[in-house]
């Protein structure tokens, strides 16, 4: 897929999405250009997965936009989600159907082909269970197979949440070289939710912490690492200056 | 268009890819055969022949109950059951728009309804030609296959809308057919409220077949439908565009 120069492959401006209980997160702002690894870091029930379903088109900003490589999700979707791969929370499969039978389907309408299959069942080292049945795959496998089906069509955006989640630890450091590749290689950006500093840190170029569906900072890993020894420490000292320096 | 395309035939291959679909026309096939050896039988013993057209008896029955069954499994496996487990996160993921996922799983549906619509009229109309019978009636049994593979899809729009109000597909699967059969039992005891509800097309064949056709109680009733249909439709498509996935 070709990637218009001077284009961020995503641009969130002021959005907020609300869920009918009133959760949910405020006024983010979130800009990457190819080529960037972004980590959404922040505890449980910040909003980092939220924040991904806008991007994504699965949810409905309450105000604000998010455009992917200059198109709206919400006014041209179309034009919008082809650019885009999605890992979101646990990953959406038909169980009654075989990883290849899963695969095909989303090549169909993505338009990729056998070989494109081929080589996203590879990548995620999933080549000899192809003809099982997701039923019978392990919780990594599942995982695996839906970020073979982020990869297929090698959209240009990525969007994972949690993408190592259930995964072996050769398959932990499998799936970072990956990503780390694609993005210098072929300039993919990447938006990655994660709860674990040390995996961000890693992994990102790029850092956004969300806490309590705010957006506390987003600097570059870098940055972040100059400020405090590790990304554990920023993180901790930018959530207790939110909370008025009250100590846990 | 050529995305709505590929959309649809992803939803239809799914449908293909579950076996009670398959089970259920091959039940299908396997009645009509029981039903005319019934008929045979009784023709041996009684010494009498009926000459029954079989693509007619078995016509209101089929569309009436085990077509609209099937027909609402389709939709509920497509909609509820995919919105309970997640899987349909993998339809709404890719390039294919919300509108023409929505359009392409009730196209799907509505699809294999008429397959199995037409599947009857030809395996009735095989079984008869090789038990010696003429085909009588052969344009007018047709006409109304085709007659009522339109208030079909009213019912198949029906239970989308019901998938939308409904999460589980247990719920949805038990509301479609309550509605159905309140509509028939209302069809029966309060005649003039049953005109009002599309079900009462559920054989409108025989409204049309057979008899000098009234063109403005018959325009009324192509517009009920029609009226129905839309609400339905648009009412549905309204809720499934909206939702947080
Ligand atoms: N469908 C929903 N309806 C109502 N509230 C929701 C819904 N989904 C999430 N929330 C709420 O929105 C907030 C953010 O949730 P979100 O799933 O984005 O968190 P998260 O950062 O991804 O958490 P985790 O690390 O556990 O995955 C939480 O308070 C959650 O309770
Ligand atoms: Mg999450």
């Amino acid at each position: 897929m070709t990637e218009m120069t001077g284009v961020p492959a995503v641009r969130v401006s002021n959005m907020t999405k609300l869920y009918k209980n009133g959760r949910g997160v405020k006024n983010i702002d979130l800009t990457l250009e190819p080529g960037d690894i972004v980590g959404l870091l922040g505890p449980n029930g910040s909003g980092k997965t939220t924040i991904m379903k806008v991007i994504v088109g699965l949810c409905h900003a309450t105000d604000g936009t998010a455009e992917v490589f200059g198109h709206s999700i919400e006014r041209d979707y179309e034009a919008a989600a082809k650019h885009i791969g999605a890992l979101i929370e646990s990953p959406a499969l038909y169980y009654n159907l075989s990883a290849e039978k899963n695969l095909r389907l989303a090549a169909r309408v993505r338009g990729a082909g056998d070989e494109d299959i081929a080589r996203v069942l590879a990548l995620v080292r999933l080549d000899r269970y192809a003809r099982d049945k997701v039923a019978r795959f392990s919780l990594g496998m599942k995982q695996r197979l839906g970020l073979a089906l982020a990869l297929l069509g090698s959209p240009d955006l990525l969007v994972l949440d949690e993408p190592t989640n259930g995964l072996d630890i050769e398959g932990t450091v499998e799936v970072r070289e990956l990503i780390l590749r694609l993005a210098a290689e072929r300039g993919h950006a990447f938006l990655i939710a994660s709860h674990l500093a040390s995996e961000i840190e890693r992994t990102c170029n790029k850092v956004a912490i969300i806490h309590e569906g705010e957006l506390l900072s987003f600097v570059s890993v870098a940055e972040a690492v100059r400020r405090a020894p590790t990304l554990e420490d920023y993180f901790l000292a930018e959530v207790r200056q939110k909370r008025g320096g009250a100590v846990i | 268009m050529q995305l709505f395309g590929r959309a649809y035939r992803c939803e239809l291959i799914k449908l293909l890819a579950r076996k009670k679909f398959i089970v259920f026309l091959a039940l299908e096939v396997a009645i009509c055969g029981i039903v005319l050896l019934v008929q045979l039988a009784v023709e041996h013993v009684s010494g009498l022949a009926f000459n029954v057209n079989l693509r007619m008896m078995l016509l209101g029955f089929f569309i009436s109950a085990y077509i609209p069954l099937v027909s609402f499994m389709a939709v509920c496996d497509l909609f509820s059951s995919e919105i309970q487990d997640g899987s349909l996160r993998a339809s709404l993921l890719l390039p294919a728009s919300r509108f023409k996922v929505y359009l392409a799983k009730a196209l799907s549906a509505y699809t294999v309804a008429v397959v199995y619509l037409f599947s009857l009229f030809v395996v009735t109309a095989v079984l008869e030609l090789s038990f010696g019978s003429t085909l009588h009636g052969f344009f007018e049994s047709f006409g109304s296959y085709l007659l009522d593979a339109i208030p079909l899809a009213v019912v198949i729009l029906m239970a989308v809308f019901f998938n939308q109000i409904l999460r589980s597909p247990t719920l949805a699967m038990l509301l479609c057919i309550g509605v159905l059969l309140a509509a028939y039992i209302v069809n029966i005891f309060l005649p003039q409220v049953g005109a009002m509800l599309f079900t009462s097309y559920g054989q409108w064949h025989n409204l049309f077949i057979g008899k000098a056709l009234p063109f403005l109680p018959m325009m009324m009733k192509v517009g009920l439908l029609l009226g129905y249909g839309t609400v339905f439709f648009s009412a549905g498509y309204y809720i499934f565009e909206r939702r947080d996935m």
